[in-house]
C-alpha cells in the first residue's frame, strides 16, 4: 500500500482534463492573441501559472475536507496520511513546476519559429523552474493548513485561522511570484526569498502536523 | 484481545465515556447497547482509534492501538454517517477500499451489491439512508478486518435488508471468524447474534455478560398482589405493574427451582423477560440502583 500514490491517483483523472483544457486554451488563445501582433506576454504563465497556484490550494483544502476521513476510515493512521499529503504536495508543486517551465519554453520556440515573439516576452532562464515549485508548494500547503483548522476546530475559529493559514501563500508568491510578463517582486534576491519561503512553508506544515496527529476523525454531516 | 483501560472520553466539560474498563476476547460477536447519548459511539471512537481518549489506554492484543499502523490496517469503523465523499461512486469507493486495505475481498464486496440490490455505478449523494446504511455493510464486512465494528449500521434499512444483513452477519463471521462489534437499538432483532452484550449507562458499563447468562438475568413473576408483595421482598425488583388485585413485577437475578415450586403453590406465575426488556428496565433505573 502506498498512501501517496493512491492520494495522487485520486487527482489523477481530474488533473488530466486540467492539463488537456489548459493546453487547449493556452493553444487557440495564442493563436488569436497572436493575430495582434508579436506576443508581448507570456500566454503559457496566464493559464498554468494561476493553475499552479489556485488548483494546488484547492487540492490542498481537499486533501482534509475529503480524504483525511475516507483514508483513515481505510485503516491508514493519521501519521501516514500526513506523511503521503506532504509527498503528494512535493510531487504536484515539481510537476507543475516541470509543466510551466516546459510548456513556457516551447510556447517561446513555437513563437521565435514563428517570429512572433515580441519585445519584452519573458525569458525561460528568468527561472520558471526554480520559482513555481516553492510558490506552487505555498499554495498546496496554505491549502492544507486552512482546512486542517476548520477540522480541528469550530468553523468560527476556522474562518479566524484562514490568515494565519495564508502566510505560505504571501510569503511564496510576494518573495517568489512572478506574473505572465516574467515580472518579479524583486523584494529579495532569489536564494534568501526560496530560503525564508521554504522555512514559513515548513513552519506551516510543522502546524499541520500539531493540528492532525491526534485530531478525532470528524463525521460527515447528514 | 480487545482492551479498554480507564478509557475516558471528554467533549469539553462534558464526559462522554467515564473510567470504562472492558476486555474483549477476540474472534467473539459482541453487542453493544445503550440509550441515546449513553457513550456507545464515543467508546467505539476510542476503540477504533477515532478519538484519542482523554484518559486511559486502548490495547489490542496487548499492543497500545492508537495511530499503530498495524492495528488500524485490521480495524475497521463503520459509523453511521459513512466516511467517504459524498460525490464518489460506490465502485470509487471499493477501489479506494481495494488499494488501502490489505484484507479487502473485491469479490464478497461485489456480491453484497447484489444482495442489497445496490448500483455500483451510483454516487453516494444519490443513495437513500437504508442504501448508505447497506453500503457501510457492504463496506464492513468486505474489509474483512479482524476487528469490525458495525455502529448502527441498519439506520434506515427495511425490515427485509437488517434480516438480510444479520444473516450476512453470521455466515460470513462463520467463514471468518474475528472480532465484531454491532452497536444498535434493535435489540431483540439482533440479540441471537451476540456472544456477549456490553451494555452502557451515562457513559458507564453497566453490565457485560455472556447473552445467555444474560437472558437467565431477569424473570417476571405475576398473581396475586399479596402473594407477589410476599414473594418480591428481598429481591432485586426492576419494574413493575398493576392491574386490579393482580400485580407483576420483573426481578433481576436467577430462578431458584424451591423459590419457583413455592411461588407456584401460592399462584404465582413466572416467565422469562427478553434481552430488549431487561435492557430498558435497567437503563431506565437510576444509575447506581441498576449495578
Amino acid at each position: 500500500m502506498n498512501v501517496t500514490r493512491t492520494l495522487l491517483r485520486v487527482h489523477r483523472k481530474i488533473a488530466l482534463w486540467i492539463a488537456a483544457i489548459a493546453v487547449v486554451i493556452a493553444s487557440v488563445g495564442l493563436v488569436l492573441v497572436t493575430q495582434a501582433g508579436p506576443m508581448r506576454y507570456s500566454f503559457w504563465l496566464v493559464i498554468a501559472g494561476s493553475i499552479a497556484k489556485y488548483w494546488t490550494l484547492t487540492v490542498g483544502i481537499m486533501m482534509i475536507s475529503m480524504h483525511f476521513r475516507t483514508f483513515v476510515g481505510n485503516g491508514v493512521t493519521r501519521r501516514e496520511f500526513l506523511v503521503a499529503v506532504a509527498g503528494a504536495g512535493l510531487m504536484i508543486a515539481a510537476g507543475f513546476a516541470i509543466a510551466v517551465t516546459a510548456g513556457h519554453a516551447l510556447e517561446s520556440a513555437v513563437l521565435g519559429l514563428t517570429d512572433q515573439r515580441g519585445p519584452g516576452y519573458p525569458s525561460v532562464v528568468d527561472g520558471d523552474l526554480g520559482r513555481v515549485f516553492p510558490v506552487s508548494l505555498g499554495y498546496f500547503t496554505s491549502g492544507v493548513l486552512i482546512a486542517a483548522g476548520f477540522h480541528r476546530f469550530r468553523p468560527w475559529i476556522g474562518v479566524a485561522l484562514i490568515i494565519p493559514g495564508a502566510v505560505p501563500v504571501a510569503v511564496a508568491d510576494g518573495l517568489l511570484g512572478f506574473n505572465e510578463r516574467g515580472e518579479q517582486a524583486d523584494r529579495l534576491a532569489y536564494l534568501p526569498a526560496l530560503a525564508i519561503s521554504l522555512v514559513v512553508t515548513a513552519a506551516a506544515a510543522a502546524a499541520i502536523w500539531a493540528l492532525m496527529w491526534d485530531v478525532p476523525v470528524r463525521r460527515a454531516a447528514g | 484481545m480487545i482492551e479498554l483501560r480507564g478509557v475516558t472520553v471528554r467533549y469539553g466539560n462534558a464526559v462522554a465515556v467515564h473510567d470504562v474498563t472492558l476486555r474483549l476476547p477476540a474472534d467473539k460477536i459482541y453487542g453493544l447497547l445503550g440509550r441515546n447519548g449513553s457513550g456507545k459511539t464515543s467508546l467505539l471512537g476510542a476503540l477504533t482509534s477515532y478519538r484519542k481518549p482523554a484518559a486511559g489506554t486502548v490495547l489490542i492484543d496487548g499492543v497500545e492501538a492508537f495511530e499503530n499502523p498495524a492495528i488500524a490496517r485490521r480495524t475497521a469503523f463503520i459509523r453511521d454517517t459513512l466516511d467517504l465523499s459524498e460525490t464518489d461512486r460506490i465502485s470509487c469507493a471499493f477501489r479506494l477500499a481495494g488499494r488501502l486495505r490489505p484484507s479487502w475481498d473485491g469479490a464478497y464486496a461485489d456480491r453484497l451489491l447484489d444482495l442489497f440490490q445496490l448500483d455500483p455505478g451510483k454516487r453516494v449523494s444519490a443513495l437513500s439512508r437504508g442504501q448508505k446504511s447497506a453500503l457501510g455493510v457492504v463496506l464492513g464486512l468486505a474489509a474483512r478486518a479482524p476487528l469490525t465494528v458495525l455502529d448502527e449500521s441498519y439506520l434506515g434499512m427495511d425490515a427485509v435488508a437488517r434480516t438480510l444483513f444479520y444473516r450476512e452477519v453470521l455466515a460470513d463471521y462463520l467463514a471468518h471468524p474475528r472480532t465484531i462489534i454491532l452497536s444498535t437499538h434493535l435489540i431483540d432483532e439482533v440479540a441471537d447474534l451476540f456472544e456477549q452484550v456490553v451494555v452502557l449507562d451515562r457513559g458507564r458499563v453497566l453490565l457485560h455478560e455472556e447473552t445467555e447468562t444474560l437472558r437467565g438475568r431477569g424473570y417476571t413473576v405475576s398473581g396475586p398482589a399479596a402473594a407477589v408483595d410476599a414473594f418480591a421482598t428481598g429481591h432485586a425488583v426492576l419494574g413493575e405493574q398493576r392491574l386490579g388485585g393482580v400485580r407483576a413485577v420483573t426481578v433481576d437475578g436467577r430462578l431458584d427451582p424451591a423459590e419457583v415450586a413455592r411461588g407456584e403453590a401460592a399462584g404465582l406465575a413466572f416467565g422469562p423477560i427478553g434481552l430488549q426488556d431487561l435492557f430498558v428496565l435497567l437503563t431506565s433505573q437510576p444509575l447506581e440502583a441498576s449495578r
